[in-house]
């Protein structure tokens, strides 16, 4: 039967290819010292994120940390994302309120999930920790409203994190210039121009979407408890933590302090 | 003035001595002056793989202890005029140097050496330690294998931790046959993974293993490995050279007539 199996055997993966597959995926977690499922969290977020503006060729896109020159030209991790954009949302009105209406109810599942029994599924935790990163990108979202209702209440945490998304969706525009010359998308003008609009108005909303969380805290001594927790969330400066608070309420100071810090100093977006 | 160039790999059998005694070979070939530094201590090998294990007297820890002089413990390789060997202790371990003492050491020999070579023990301890404490530059030595790979990709980050001013890579036992059926990372990948610059692709050879056993390197002559490691030698020394095809096939003739590699 060799003989078939010559003509016939299906055409399996080369071992190499998998081989630099595997090399890759591990030296990502070694390199930063994250655990990989934390990278593959926070590869999702920012998919999820991006997929409230533009519309992404998940099968395309590639996200890898790898090493690049810094300034001082000394080699460093870098988060190389290559996101391939297929066209642009525009948002109505009708789908930021639906949003808002929404945001409240992920917060309180999300928490709810962390004051409950310690017992959480890893399938029950995914999912909750889905709708906790939806509380806070909708959150995001839907703070351009009410940005005004509290100035004297932003934390310098909180302002800071706006400033690290406004920068990293103003580099991430630089990443998809390359990404539609090398994954050909037709239509040249349209992408550059529509992800440096997302670049403003995340800008704005992360601002203000730090303040409402707090401002609305302040109000409703009820949902206090709740907001907090998001609020905790929100300006440890990462939707990863959001995750990692579902998972264990108290763990969550100490990752939060650890992954902020480690995202400041190793994550830098860059272009290809 | 001379340069102090370590080779290393984190993981061992990659062919850290082997690339050592072949680029500080070729080098004194190339009319300079060298030294080379075994300073894998307890697993002295370098010794053998020059075919100058009969020769030592005193040894590195020798040396650093102050019970010889640097020139009583430099072994001259006979066959090179310019080629000496400071062997590594057998019956100590790692311990028995420290890293400011190695800097010292290389910093006297560069007054007297074009270049220094030092073959680091395998791991991140204190081997590596004393090993890159006086160097100006390395080579990073790894296999197209995930273990290799990974291992080198932490040494690469040590060694930048180490201020290290300029790290090459070298791809060791390549074989090209199983890279073109795609069953072996080829130094491509290899490269884009690490992301530093290579200096150097050896083909796995036969004859590598014949060269030990014989304890004569076998850089510069006409194999594909021993042609790798003479252009090797000539970039180290800044020459641009370009990468040999290491896929060619012999001629027709040559595959029928020819002595087998």
């Amino acid at each position: 039967m060799a003989f078939w199996d010559y003509f016939f055997k299906k055409k399996t993966e080369s071992s190499a290819s998998h081989a630099v597959d595997r090399i890759k995926f591990v030296l990502q977690s070694d390199r930063t010292g994250l655990p990989q499922e934390t990278l593959e969290r926070i590869k999702n977020d920012i998919i999820s994120v991006l997929s409230k503006y533009v519309d992404i060729e998940t099968a395309e896109l590639d996200f890898n940390i790898t090493k690049a020159p810094n300034e001082h030209g000394a080699m460093t991790p870098a988060l190389c994302a290559n996101i391939p954009i297929k066209g642009v949302k525009r948002n109505s009105p009708a789908d930021n309120a639906k949003v808002a209406a929404s945001t409240t109810e992920a917060a309180k599942s999300a928490t709810s999930s962390t004051e409950g029994t310690k017992s959480t599924e890893t399938t029950k935790s995914g999912a909750a920790s889905d709708s906790s990163n939806s509380s806070v990108s909708n959150a995001v979202s839907d703070s351009t409203k009410s940005a005004d209702a509290t100035k004297g209440n932003t934390s310098l945490p909180g302002a800071k994190s706006a400033e690290d998304v406004s920068d990293t969706v103003k580099n991430i525009a630089g990443v998809s210039n390359t990404a539609k010359s090398t994954t050909g998308v037709t239509d040249s003008a349209k992408p550059t121009t529509c992800i440096t609009e997302t670049a403003n108005t995340v800008k704005t909303t992360t601002e203000g979407a730090v303040k409402t969380v707090q401002a609305n805290a302040v109000k409703t001594a009820d949902v206090t408890k709740i907001e907090a927790a998001s609020i905790k969330t929100v300006t440890s400066k990462s939707v990863e933590t959001a995750a990692k608070a579902v998972e264990s309420g108290k763990k969550t100071d100490d990752d939060g302090s650890g992954l902020s810090s480690a995202l400041d100093k190793t994550f830098v977006f860059k272009k290809d | 003035m001379g340069e102090v160039i370590v080779v290393t790999s984190g993981k061992g059998g990659v062919g850290k001595t082997t690339t050592t005694a072949n680029v500080g070979t070729g080098l004194a070939k190339l009319d300079k002056k060298v030294v080379l530094i075994d300073t894998d201590i307890g697993l002295r090998n370098l010794d053998v793989v020059m075919g100058l294990e009969n020769r030592i007297v005193y040894n590195l820890v020798d040396v650093i202890e102050g019970n010889c002089k640097i020139k009583q413990a430099l072994i001259k390789d006979k066959r090179y005029p310019n080629l000496y060997l400071l062997p590594s202790a057998q019956t100590r371990d790692k311990s028995a140097v420290k890293p400011e003492e190695m800097k010292q050491l290389c910093d006297q020999l560069k007054s007297e050496f074009d270049y220094i070579i030092i073959d680091c023990p395998a791991g991140i301890e204190q081997g590596f330690e004393n090993a890159v404490a006086g160097a100006d530059r390395a080579l990073v030595v790894t296999t197209p294998e995930v273990s290799a790979v990974r291992d080198a990709d932490r040494i690469i980050g040590l060694l930048e931790a180490h201020e290290m001013k300029k790290t090459d890579l070298i791809v060791n036992r390549i074989r090209m046959e199983m890279v073109k059926t795609g069953d072996m990372m080829s130094s491509e990948d290899v490269v884009e993974i690490l992301a530093i610059n290579l200096i150097g692709v050896v083909p796995d050879d036969e004859g590598i293993i014949v060269a030990t056993n014989n304890g004569e390197p076998l850089v510069g002559n006409d194999s594909k490995a021993g042609q790798a490691y003479m252009n090797i030698c000539r970039r180290v020394t800044g020459e641009e050279v370009p990468f040999l095809d290491l896929a060619a096939k012999k001629g027709f003739f040559k595959r029928l007539f020819g002595k087998k590699k």
